[in-house]
């Protein structure tokens, strides 16, 4: 008993408690475990701090350390939680926890929502729609008229936009979203059901699989 | 992408919409339409899979067109007869390409959707349905991807062909300078396609 109570707090000192991060998410113990060999990885690839820098985050991202993009920016900052400019453990998993399969509709629109009210006004402005469809379109390197950008953007708001008022609100949002499920799709990651099998952590998985279950 | 709600707005000029299962019409197709957010969503910087480092393998990609739907779906059935894989439609933009050798897994089953952003601007999404992920990235990469060149615009995550520097540029280009957010490029550095 003794043994295995000091095994977990020498792991993961330092880090949020693993028991605490699985009870509070979809996540199971072992997968919180397996999630945090991959956290390992990623927040020492640059400077072994223990925390996930916006460099370390890319460079996951895209094997490429210097590569920006506004979207993987956003998606950082949303990990981001204490607004401390790195990302934590406990931050990791919680974020993650969002792309579950299991985790609620809910939660996803919501994400999906602050996602893209990049200057977080509570709202999801036509011009800021404009921005990241140019932005995707350099990304992509594919060219569309300023006619053909703005006829895609009418047809969006005409849709989503049901009060007419130039902006997509919270509530405007989720119907949209129930309307077309499509637009979650980059929230569930499936594959975050296999992840103890891919991040297999050798310390006591199952000892604490007994206890925690 | 699957779409709920298909509009059966502009249909498409001329051309026929291929093999149709239940053989009842030849009417152009009615595509689904994409709206702002379903293009916005395809970024790399949404695409967390790299984060999980390179075992989850690309089982879907997707390449922009200049054709009208009815040249894109001769050409995927043209490419269908002569790699020997059958074809079929699923829905409306919707088709199915089929293996017949039992691969490692079961024979090679692939969806190719076909979504519409205007008339003349396609997006096609290939995606592994079935079989062995190896044998569906060879086939996409060595045989689907030549064949499928002249109407293809630009792969996901490449850039358009004749915009490409000399390779060994590119890369220096890129060691050097952090390239600065995307978004400042205003639409007046674009060429103006109607």
């Amino acid at each position: 008993m003794g043994c295995f109570h000091s095994k977990v707090a020498r792991e993961f000192r330092g880090h949020e408690d693993p028991v605490k991060l699985a009870s509070e998410t979809a996540f199971s113990v072992s997968e919180v475990e397996a999630l945090f060999e991959l956290f390992k990885s990623i927040s020492s690839s640059v400077v072994d701090d223990g925390l996930i820098n916006k460099e370390e985050f890319q460079l996951a991202l895209f094997k490429s350390r210097k590569r920006e993009n506004i979207f993987a920016n956003r998606i950082f900052d949303m990990f981001d939680v204490k607004r401390k400019g790195v990302i934590d453990f406990g931050d990791f998993v919680r974020s993650l926890n969002v792309f579950h399969p299991n985790a609620s509709l809910e939660d996803k629109i919501d994400f999906t929502f602050r996602l893209y009210d990049m200057d977080c006004t509570g709202f999801i402005e036509r011009q800021e729609v404009k921005q990241m469809l140019i932005a995707l379109l350099c990304e992509s390197e594919m060219k569309l008229a300023d006619e053909t950008i703005e006829i895609i953007l009418d047809k969006t708001f005409e849709d989503a936009d049901v009060n007419q008022d130039g902006k997509i609100d919270k509530f405007e949002w989720s119907d949209f979203v129930n309307k077309n499920p499509s637009l979650l799709k980059i929230m569930t990651l499936p594959y975050l059901r296999d992840i103890t099998t891919t991040f297999p952590s050798f310390v006591f998985n199952s000892e604490v699989d007994e206890i925690a279950t | 992408m699957e779409k709920q709600v298909r509009e059966a707005n502009s249909v498409e000029a001329g051309g026929d919409s291929g093999p149709s299962k239940n053989g009842e019409n030849h009417e152009p197709p009615q595509l689904a339409n994409l709206n702002a957010f379903d293009i916005i969503g395809l970024s790399a910087g949404f695409d967390l899979a790299g984060l999980f480092g390179d075992v989850y393998s690309k089982q879907e990609t997707r390449f922009a067109s200049r054709k009208p739907a009815s040249v894109i779906i001769s050409k995927l059935e043209e490419v269908s007869k002569s790699l020997k894989l059958k074809i079929g439609k699923q829905d409306a933009g919707l088709f199915k390409l089929e293996g017949s050798n039992e691969g490692r897994k079961g024979a090679l089953s692939i969806d190719a959707e076909i979504f519409q952003v205007t008339q003349t601007f396609h997006l096609v999404e290939v995606k592994k349905c079935n079989g062995d992920t190896m044998e569906y990235q060879k086939l996409v990469e060595e045989d689907l991807r030549p064949a499928l060149a002249d109407i293809v615009l630009v792969w996901q995550g490449e850039k358009e062909k004749h915009e490409e520097l000399p390779r060994v540029l590119q890369d220096e280009q890129e060691e050097q300078e952090p390239s600065s957010s995307s978004i400042e490029t205003s639409t007046s550095n674009m060429t103006q396609f109607a």
